[in-house]
């Protein structure tokens, strides 16, 4: 019985072997390289970015004296991995920075840099990363925007980079504002994907972004670095921060909306000094950095003076603050659009913000006013079909709108703008238009032309929303617009900063004015445009000495609450004879200025005819040792120090997801099932009983 | 003792243990191609259940419909993979969610955040299975998406890239109306598991003259 079984068992056996061999030689062929095995030498050559290769650390020495603020960033990169890494970070400065020194330090050797032509810049460091020699390029992508290349840092190597420039210290609403971008809001790249653009692309260096040259956007691989989310309790990108504040007048308080400081007021000195720190030793890097005080209330400034000379030549600065009385007997009545962006990159604590401030806005049109709701992300949608009067109902639609919008898609600003614009006035109305949006797009030239050719009668009121909004486009499209900027970093401030904006969209306070000079002058902003409530007049001249003894006047005149307005100043002489070789900060305040105007000009052109912008913008970057979109910083070491024979990786450091942002990082998935392993398998079940088979025959043969 | 003198009665012990032995190995080589039969016959079977689905989805967009009784999943979209000519040369029914078990059925779209009309979609799909085609693919190639408005978007494909799932996540930007594949890779690999993902970028077509006019001759 068990015999005959055994017998039955292996005839069975012998069959299944037979017929699995057919099978087997069958799928063999079919797929002749079903069974090749994959070896991966290095996981991440292939891979785009890691997010750990590079370590950054960042520390920032901010010294601000009246109304500039000369600001040291370094930033320490720490090459984590056992390769020779060229690093690309992308990262923001304050729009109107004049960025002009850069210091590599390598260990005990430092390297200063140098500008060049943006073209004879690259050139530099191209050669210097082939010939293996450690090389620094910083690139104006935007004039918010930088991309640093850092070639040849070495296995475990630190390398620090100690970029200098100075910004301006805002004045508006009674207190005094400073702003430091620490990171970006990523960027929505309208338009499309084009190859051609690619390929002149492809003659950039350094790790690429997530986005793609389009159309519209040609550099959209330059500004849109990868970003990474601060876990909790875990910092990305540490920065730390020495701020020394000398305010020049008795301060009432010092405080930041968005971070957390320890502020202290050295002993002996006036009132007006302070030293501040982060509460904490590192913070993320993943907002932007504001910080605001206030004189106290009878010291608060009428008008300001700053003067150096360079080169035989003087640079003022002049700030002057208007009156303040609104002729509140003829308030116009006004036509308000609010554009609100409900796009991807407003989801999270944007949204709520920009919510929370429409209905503000909302809250003080009167029944002669009349208003409109437009809501934008990839498609306009307008609450109305038209501008309808203030009614009690028509409030509570738009607050129904504005209650229920959601954050989701692309940020297409223009066809909202076209819409916002093309509301017919009255001419009783005063046409204003409030948009609300983080300003995180890639095309900003477009949309500045578009403002200033169809703003017409209408005033442009940018709100920025978020922790790290495109201020460069939100304050030069209000300059376009001929309105005021706005900025909201957090909710605490919803109320305080509406409200001022609420105050200057009653009327412009002062409008028409003029300054006349004793003597020729180049001044910036070449046109003075009209002040709202709370802004001060602010002008950067340079005009030729006059001699120590006379004390020239100039005459500001403007029309205020329908009177002339007029206010004599006698100009300064030079504070502190100092080192005239030595660029004043003024001067290069002057010479930023001078490239903003010439800037605006192309973006009101649309394109450089004729190369007519480089022509006029590279002498006085030149000039002034300024940073521009047709200038860079490049730093070579003399020496070589990577082997000819060691490879070279390109490498990306992450900055940080703005706070309260939700922008989408997916985790991938498991994506296999390991069908090719259940064969494998079953392939060497089949072939031990080959084998065992082949046995068998031996056995009988024997 | 005349029973042990014939030696055919019983086998000798090692030859029986060689017929365990046998056996076992028998069973372990049906239990192997067993389950990778089972994996592409459920990966093909499913494709077939959810494409009656859709059409039902289609003719109902409001209504959820599930492919076979016990599913916890239902069809998001149609993703189809055209040849130079036009021809249809992959045509998938796409799931939602990106998890394990729907994947077996079909591509998963994973969900992030709003089901935006014109939005970034990121769908993942097992190498082994309805994926495979993806070593195929190569730059220019076009993609159909179908959504459950019936509408097909056409999308041209501009990036192949591989990451390492262990140190990067996929980097969406959502308002970007594009396609994202996902796959295992290497796509040869034997185990399931790797750290290593391919990924495939579509970007949607520009309608541009060439098309419109293609289209006008067509009609």
């Amino acid at each position: 019985m068990s015999y005959k079984l055994w017998r039955k068992a292996e005839k069975i056996a012998r069959r299944a072997i037979l017929s699995m061999l057919t099978i087997t030689a069958t799928v063999v062929w079919a797929e002749p390289d079903s069974g090749r095995l994959v070896l991966l030498a290095d996981d991440d050559s292939v891979a785009g970015t890691t997010t750990e290769a590079l370590h950054l650390g960042t520390h920032i020495d901010l010294s601000v004296q009246g109304l500039q603020a000369q600001v040291l960033v370094s930033q320490t990169f720490k090459n984590q991995t056992d390769e020779w890494v060229s690093a690309t970070y992308v990262y923001p400065l304050a729009e109107d920075s004049a960025v002009s020194r850069l210091k590599m330090v390598v260990g005990e050797r430092v390297i200063e840099g140098e500008i060049q032509e943006k073209a004879q810049a690259r050139k530099t460091f191209e050669a210097a990363k082939v010939a293996g020699k450690k090389a620094t390029l910083i690139e104006q992508q935007r004039p918010n925007l930088f991309r640093q290349q850092i070639a040849n840092i070495a296995p475990g190597e630190t390398v620090r980079i100690d970029l200098g420039y100075s910004q301006q210290v805002i004045y508006d609403s009674g207190e005094f504002r400073l702003r430091l971008p620490l990171t970006l809001t990523p960027r929505y790249i309208p338009g499309v994907v084009s190859t051609e653009l690619e390929a002149i692309q492809t003659l950039t260096t350094g790790a690429q972004g997530w986005a793609r040259a389009t159309d519209q956007v040609k550099d959209a691989a330059s500004i849109t670095p990868l970003q990474k989310y601060a876990a909790v309790g875990k910092v990305v990108n540490p920065v730390s921060i020495d701020l020394k504040l000398d305010a020049g007048m008795p301060l009432a308080w010092v405080r930041s909306a968005t971070h957390q400081l320890t502020v202290n007021q050295p002993k002996g000195d006036d009132l007006g000094k302070r030293r501040i720190h982060f509460s904490q030793a590192k913070v993320s890097m993943d907002r932007d950095f504001e910080i605001s005080w206030q004189p106290t209330a009878q010291s608060a400034p009428v008008a300001a003076q700053f003067v150096s000379e360079w080169q035989d030549e003087r640079y003022l600065q002049l700030m002057l603050m208007p009156p303040r009385e609104v002729a509140s007997s003829r308030l116009t009545p006004r036509e308000l659009v609010l554009v609100v962006d409900t796009s991807g990159s407003m989801a999270g604590d944007s949204i709520k913000q920009a919510r929370a401030s429409a209905l503000l806005a909302l809250d003080t049109l009167t029944a002669q006013d009349r208003f409109n709701v437009i809501l934008f992300s990839s498609d306009t949608r307008a609450v109305f079909s038209d501008v309808v009067t203030a009614t009690a109902d028509n409030l509570k639609v738009a607050a129904k709108a504005l209650a229920s919008m959601q954050a989701n898609g692309g940020t297409e600003i223009l066809p909202a703008l076209e819409q916002a614009f093309s509301y017919k006035k009255d001419a009783e109305h005063l046409q204003q238009i409030v948009f609300l949006t983080d300003g995180s797009v890639g095309n900003e030239a477009a949309l500045l032309q578009h403002i200033h050719r169809n703003l017409g009668d209408a005033r442009l009121f940018t709100v920025a929303i978020g922790s790290a909004p495109n201020r460069f486009f939100m304050r030069r499209a209000a300059e376009f617009g001929r309105g005021s900027f706005t900025e909201i970093a957090s909710a605490a401030q919803i109320e305080q900063r509406m409200a001022d904006l609420l105050n200057k969209l009653k009327s412009p306070v002062v409008t028409n004015i003029t300054i006349d000079w004793p003597q020729p002058v180049q001044m910036y902003p070449r046109r003075i445009p009209d002040l709202y409530w709370g802004e001060p007049l602010l002008v950067t001249a340079k005009l030729s000495p006059w001699p120590s003894g006379s004390q020239p006047m100039i005459t500001v005149r403007g029309t205020s609450a329908g009177k002339s307005w007029q206010r004599d100043l006698v100009l300064n002489t030079v504070a502190g004879q100092s080192d005239t070789k030595l660029l004043p900060v003024l001067a290069q305040r002057f010479g930023r200025e001078k490239i903003k105007f010439l800037e605006n000009e192309l973006y009101v052109n649309g394109r450089d005819v004729n190369n007519e912008a480089q022509q006029e913008i590279l002498p006085v970057a030149l000039k002034y040792q300024l940073m521009s979109r047709y200038t860079s910083l490049v730093a070579v070491d003399k020496t070589p120090v990577r082997p000819a024979e060691s490879a070279l990786r390109e490498r990306a450091v992450s900055n940080a997801m703005p706070a309260g942002a939700t922008m989408q990082a997916l985790s991938y998935p498991q994506t296999a099932l390991g069908v090719s392993w259940h064969l494998l398998l079953g392939a060497l079940a089949l072939l031990a009983l080959i084998v065992l088979k082949g046995m068998e025959v031996r056995y009988a043969e024997a | 003792m005349p029973k042990r003198n014939k030696p055919h009665t019983e086998l000798p012990r090692w030859h029986r243990g060689r017929l365990v032995l046998s056996a076992l190995l028998l069973l372990v080589l049906l239990w192997q191609w067993g389950s990778a039969f089972a994996i592409e016959a459920k990966a093909q079977l499913a494709q077939v259940l959810i494409e009656r689905a859709w059409q039902q989805k289609l003719a109902a967009p409001t209504l959820t419909v599930a492919p076979w009784p016990w599913a916890d999943t239902h069809a998001v979209g149609r993703l189809q993979v055209l040849d130079a000519s036009g021809a249809v040369r992959q045509d998938l029914y796409v799931l939602a969610g990106g998890h394990g078990e729907a994947l077996a059925f079909g591509p998963g779209l994973m969900s992030i955040g709003g089901a935006e009309v014109n939005s970034a979609r990121v769908i993942a799909g097992h190498r082994d299975t309805h994926f495979a085609f993806l070593r195929e693919l190569k730059d220019g190639d076009i993609l159909r998406w179908q959504s459950t408005d019936g509408r097909w978007r056409r999308y041209v494909i501009s990036q192949q890239s591989i990451a390492n799932s262990m140190q990067d996540s996929l980097w969406v930007n959502p308002e970007a109306d594009s396609l994202w594949l996902i796959t295992c890779y290497p796509f040869d690999a034997m185990r399931a598991g790797g750290p290593l993902r391919y990924v495939v970028r579509a970007d949607r077509e520009k309608v541009g003259s060439n098309y419109m006019r293609n289209r006008q001759v067509s009609l």
